[in-house]
């Protein structure tokens, strides 16, 4: 393990971005995220759905 | 082994007077020396004799200058040694000549060395007296105290440039069959004569030791390239490299185990529904409030269909009741089958990453096709699971390092190689771990 220093960290490294990535519950999916979503529809006048947004390939939200 | 006690007598060299130009010429090698060249006026001189006459005038524009000097003194390992003697030979190769320096060191209690440099690659090299054993093959090695050679070059060499002294009768022009075998970082050359044949064996050497031993000033020339027995630099690196991945593997396993029995997979939403696209009406819904726990962590939602030629999209919003932050995804759940092939997947699966602790609920936006009937599915919400793709990236990642040192290894050896004889079968270059 001392003779490839560079190649332990980089392990090191590895392990330390999986425990992370486990601990914390990373994924490479992605989601749009929206903040501040109306929450009843006097929040929200005009629209009878309760909130705005957009995800890939389509639209969806308010009329 | 001298005695540190008993002082060993001075030498003294003779001078010799050049029969062309009447300079003064050193004598270092006493009576070993058969081959003199005059540094004034570059008459070679055949020593051998008490009457000293002239073998060979070289003209002056052939002139090189040693990086070594002549007389330079140095102790190479304890015993000190003069720099004598300094020639250039080279070998043509499709017209491309390649040329080396080679330089004679004396000790006149324990002899003669040599030291040989080609573009920054310095050997110190010493006369072989065993005869090593030749395997004839593809490509012939030769065994010399127990280490295996593998044939690298045959070649002719031809002295361009000679100077100082030497131990043998040389001249500018004399042809030699040079054969060199290589076990890094010795090399074994055989020089062959009409009359004799000459092994030597020399071993690689920084240019540093040989600064430093002579006591030259600047720092000596930067290696160009790889040469015949230059060790590698990852020489024994891959096999250890690949042990060292072994344990990190098993490291992995044992991090994956952890994290697999520690992983709370806690079901937290579990709901069936029907869909009809051709029912008039809204059809999106909002789900109960659930409830998230624990530490942030992923959230996986799970959709489990009936679909039989028939297709389902899902728009799916997390949100979080008490922020009102919205996670949005979408899924396209398909399933076809025509009795013996199917296309898609009834189930569907996908992760959110990071979502902290909370109260929860889904905003569901299905849609469909009318034409195709109703399709009935589960939407199951699951909190805290193990995401098996991120230990085989980790497995994937420890594998890059041993992978590229092997690279490196491998090419190495080709750029070595390629300057053999034997270039356009490379692969044949083997370990010389």
């Amino acid at each position: 393990m001392f003779r490839y220093p560079i190649y332990s960290l980089y392990a090191a490294m590895v392990f330390g971005t999986l425990g992370v990535a486990q601990w914390r519950g990373w994924s490479l999916n992605r989601v749009n995220e929206v903040k501040n979503v109306p929450r009843t529809i006097r929040d929200n006048p005009g629209s009878y759905r309760s909130h705005y947004g957009y995800y890939p390939g389509r639209y969806f939200g308010g009329k | 082994m001298g005695s540190p006690n008993i002082p060993l007598p001075t030498v003294k060299t003779r001078s010799l007077s050049c029969p062309n130009c009447g300079g003064t010429i050193q004598i270092r090698g006493f009576a070993h020396s058969l081959t003199a060249v005059c540094q004034n006026c570059l008459s070679v001189l055949d020593t051998s004799t008490p009457e000293v006459s002239i073998i060979q005038q070289i003209e002056a524009k052939l002139r090189r200058t040693p990086k070594v000097p002549l007389g330079s003194r140095g102790k190479l390992e304890g015993t000190t040694y003069e720099v004598i003697g300094f020639q250039t030979r080279g070998i043509s190769v499709e017209g491309v000549l390649y040329e080396w320096d080679e330089y004679v060191i004396f000790n006149p209690y324990k002899g003669f060395l040599y030291i040989t440099e080609y573009q920054g690659h310095w050997n110190i090299v010493r006369p072989v007296r065993a005869l090593p054993q030749y395997q004839e093959g593809s490509k012939p090695k030769v065994i010399h105290d127990g280490r295996t050679y593998k044939h690298f070059q045959n070649a002719t060499a031809r002295t361009e440039f000679v100077l100082g002294e030497f131990p043998w009768r040389l001249k500018v022009g004399e042809e030699i069959k040079s054969d060199d075998y290589t076990s890094p970082p010795y090399v074994l050359s055989a020089e062959t004569t009409a009359d004799e044949v000459t092994w030597s064996l020399g071993e690689y050497v920084g240019g540093d030791l040989i600064w430093r031993t002579f006591q030259l000033k600047d720092k000596p020339p930067s290696p160009v390239g790889t040469y015949v027995n230059q060790p590698n630099p990852n020489a024994g690196k891959p096999s250890g490299a690949f042990r060292l991945l072994m344990l990190f593997l098993a490291g992995l396993l044992v991090l994956t185990a952890f994290f697999l029995v520690t992983a709370r997979r806690e079901n937290v939403f579990n709901e069936r529904h029907h869909f009809a696209p051709a029912d008039l009406g809204e059809k999106s819904f909002v789900t109960p409030i659930f409830e998230l726990k624990g530490r942030t962590s992923n959230v996986v939602v799970e959709t489990k269909t009936d679909a039989m030629n028939n297709w389902i999209s899902l728009g799916y919003a997390l949100i979080n009741a008490d922020t009102g932050t919205a996670l949005n995804f979408a899924r396209e759940i398909s399933f076809y089958s025509d009795g013996s092939d199917t296309e898609g997947n009834r189930n569907d699966s996908t992760t959110i990453p990071s979502v902290p602790p909370g109260r929860y609920y889904l905003l569901v936006d299905p849609e469909g096709d009318a034409k195709l009937g109703s399709i009935e599915y589960d939407i199951i919400v699951r909190r805290d699971v193990p995401n098996v793709a991120f230990f085989l990236l980790a497995a994937f990642a420890l594998l890059i390092p041993p992978l590229v040192i092997v690279w490196r290894t491998y090419h190495f050896e080709q750029v070595r190689w390629r300057e053999s004889d034997y270039s356009s079968g490379s692969s044949s270059s083997g370990d010389d771990d």
